[in-house]
């Protein structure tokens, strides 16, 4: 079906690469949907993708939110093929605003998760090391501690303090000013 | 099993990156959480001042002040922290520029914290001042040489005077972001030429001060008739440049530039082919937004015909890839065939072509200039056209009027009784005869039926149309109906036409033309109703 003229851009986009969950699910992406994560970059830049990469640490129903993700934000730095934005380069696409509020309002209906569906986001962006999903699902955390006593964040996320009263009392010391 | 600690479970690393959006007292305050947490804050290389965390300390801009910068300094200098990276000082008031001024004049205040041993590596300073009303904080004025020049890669400031850079050389500053600052010519190139590998300049609302006048001289009335040029770095390959309108036109000697996004009068277009290096061979990005003198301050010179000022400013751009243009009239860069040879300038490369504005004032022009840009468009891929119905700001959208209750239950009724006869209509009529309905006045489009597009014939896949309907035989349907007889490799045409009931929208018309011109291949998508495509 390829048509003429766009030959080159669909062999470019048609790489694709297998990411395999611990559940054992297959999904394929483009290599530019999959090199997102660092990690992977540098699985593919070592020629090891071959069969599929497996991912031990990521189960099926994550890997599939964030292979959503990159697919979305792939488009951004690589201007993927049946894109809005697949003429234009990463440097014009940082101050294109209207792909910035797309992008953004996609962002927020993807954190429309719950706290158990967040911290499993985290890992995964943490362990296939995409830098952008880092950033956002820590920022929802960050979000939600924000000007919240240290009481108000043990009690919300059933943090243990297992701190001696006096040791305690030392670190208050320390940073004295922050409790002012 | 819901009771664990997941949080205190992540990585370090994750933690860090949670604790780096927290503001300066919220981080250190996390240490006593648990011995897991106790040290943690020490290793956030990011610092985040921002007086809406200070609500608590009254209205007063000097107390706020000091306890921020006293906070700062206290977490900047703690004992065994990691170096600085990332400072982002905001500085708002809802009440008066007064409150900012307190704040950014207490001692020690942002000296002292750009100067502290552990901000020397700074990587990313952000420095963000505002009062309510858009106010900017011109008594403040910092000069660029405080600044850890020698480090930094990004530097994003907003609201205050800008001072000179004097001997600082920003060697790794690769972003420079301006919003609402105030600079002399002489600073704000100073600080270019300080900076010899800036690969992304953005100047927004920038106003100037002219440093030759003495006191008593109005500054603002001797800079609105001055044209500016900066020289900006080899290395310069993207700048956005927005409601830059306190001078007589701002020019950017740009040679690398690749994009361009401006938003300013079609008169002040930067990358002017006078400038000293030329017009940058390479730019391939040109997002433009072209306000008028009634929505922006400043009467632009010149009396030159707006159609002969955009083709000459864009003209010369012959290795264009995308193209965005909004303009109040989009009559107002029509070239008619007389003038085509003088003007028209062939984009051999282009692909993505948007086209914002009304054609209200002069639908002829407007089909005319959309025939220029399809003209000088040959390998177009994709186009976006976005229409207005009124391109008079000022002027009442059709829509607003307001009629008697018994009026307007009377034209619903019609409107409703007009469906109901459509879509007898259309049901009982096969696609292949359905054309008398479709046949209407071509007058304004004429002018784009008696050429062949280069475009058209071999290129054009994907479109995408967004106006409001007011009736069928409208300039956009019309428009639109070309476009779908017309474009002959057209895959896919995106069509949303306002948020009327279905049988008022124009999708169902589509596929009859589609079903008649034998281009089964397009696909049609947009909001029509709860389906997306036909």
């Amino acid at each position: 079906m390829a048509s003429a003229g766009s030959g080159d851009e669909k062999a470019a986009a048609a790489a694709m690469i297998t990411l395999i969950s611990s559940d054992n699910e297959k999904f394929e992406v483009t290599e530019a949907t999959a090199t997102l994560s660092q990690t992977i970059r540098h699985m593919i830049e070592d020629g090891c993708t071959d069969g599929g990469v497996p991912l031990p640490n990521v189960t099926s129903k994550i890997l599939a939110r964030v292979i959503e993700y990159c697919k979305k934000h792939a488009t951004a730095a690589a201007g993927e093929e049946g894109s809005s934005s697949s003429f234009s380069d990463a440097a014009f696409l940082e101050v294109d605003r209207a792909f910035l509020e797309e992008l953004e309002e996609f962002d927020d209906a993807f954190l429309e998760v719950d706290r158990a569906t967040l911290f499993d986001l985290i890992l995964a962006a943490n362990y296939l090391d995409i830098k952008g999903l880092l950033n956002l699902t820590c920022q929802k955390v960050a979000d939600s501690v924000k000007g919240k006593t240290p009481e108000q964040i043990r009690e919300m996320y059933n943090i243990v303090n297992d701190l001696t009263p006096e040791e305690e009392a030392e670190i208050r010391r320390e940073t004295q000013w922050a409790f002012e | 099993m819901a009771g664990g600690d997941r949080l205190s479970a992540l990585p370090d690393r994750a933690l860090r990156r949670v604790l780096s959006f927290l503001d300066v007292r919220d981080t250190p305050r996390t240490s006593v959480l648990s011995r897991r947490w106790r040290a943690l804050w020490r290793d956030v290389d990011a610092v985040n001042l921002d007086t809406r965390s200070y609500w608590d300390h009254g209205y007063d801009g000097e107390t706020v002040g000091r306890a921020l910068f006293r906070d700062a300094l206290a977490a900047v200098g703690a004992a065994g922290r990691c170096p600085v990276k990332k400072l982002s000082i905001h500085v708002e008031s809802y009440y008066q520029i007064d409150y900012v001024e307190g704040v950014v004049h207490a001692s020690p205040g942002m000296d002292a914290v750009l100067a502290a041993p552990a901000a020397r590596g700074l990587e990313e300073l952000r420095v963000f001042l505002r009062a309510e009303f858009g106010e900017r904080c011109y008594n403040y004025a910092l000069p660029a040489s405080r600044f850890p020049f020698r480090s930094l890669r990004v530097l994003d400031i907003a609201g205050f005077t800008l001072g000179p850079p004097g001997a600082a050389v920003f060697g790794r500053l690769e972003t420079l972001k301006m919003v609402f600052i105030d600079s002399s010519v002489a600073n704000l190139q100073a600080m270019l030429d300080a900076a010899p590998n800036l690969t992304r300049l953005w100047l927004e609302y920038l106003s100037f001060d002219s440093e030759e006048l003495g006191e008593g001289v109005d500054s603002y009335a001797v800079m609105s008739k001055r044209r500016v040029l900066l020289r900006c770095p080899a290395a310069t390959v993207a700048v956005t440049l927005l409601h830059c309108h306190r001078t007589d036109g701002l020019d950017l000697d740009a040679p690398g530039v690749r994009s361009l996004r401006y938003k300013g009068f079609m008169q002040h277009f930067p990358l002017s082919s006078t400038m000293p290096s030329g017009p940058p061979a390479n730019l391939r990005h040109a997002h433009l937004s072209f306000c008028t003198t009634r929505w922006c301050c400043g009467d632009p010179s010149g009396e030159t015909p707006k159609n002969a000022m955009f083709w000459e400013s864009i003209g010369v751009f012959s290795r264009l890839v995308v193209l965005k243009v909004k303009l109040l009239g989009i009559n107002d860069i029509a070239v008619h065939s007389e003038q085509e040879d003088v003007f028209l300038k062939v984009f051999p490369n282009l692909k993505f072509l948007q086209l914002k504005g009304s054609y209200e004032e002069d639908s002829y022009s407007a089909a005319v200039a959309i025939g220029n840009l399809l003209h000088c468009c040959p390998a177009l891929q994709e186009l976006r056209l976005k229409f207005k119905i009124h391109g008079d700001l000022y002027a009442t959208p059709r829509g607003w009027v307001r009629h008697s209750e018994e009026r307007q239950a009377q034209l619903d009724l019609e409107k409703s009784m007009e469906s109901l006869r459509r879509l007898k209509f259309e049901t009982t009529t096969p696609p292949s005869t359905g054309v008398d309905a479709d046949r209407f006045d071509d007058g304004d489009l004429s002018v784009l039926k008696v050429r062949s597009f280069p475009c058209l014939d071999n290129h054009l896949r994907k479109t995408r149309l967004e106006f409001k309907l007011e009736s069928f035989d409208c300039f956009d349907v019309k428009l639109t109906k070309f476009l779908v007889e017309n474009a002959v490799v057209l895959e896919e045409m995106e069509v949303h036409d306002g948020d009327q009931k279905v049988h008022n929208h124009v999708h169902h018309k589509l596929a009859i033309w589609r079903a008649n011109s034998g281009k089964r291949k397009i696909k049609i998508v947009g909001k029509h109703n709860n389906a997306t495509s036909l």
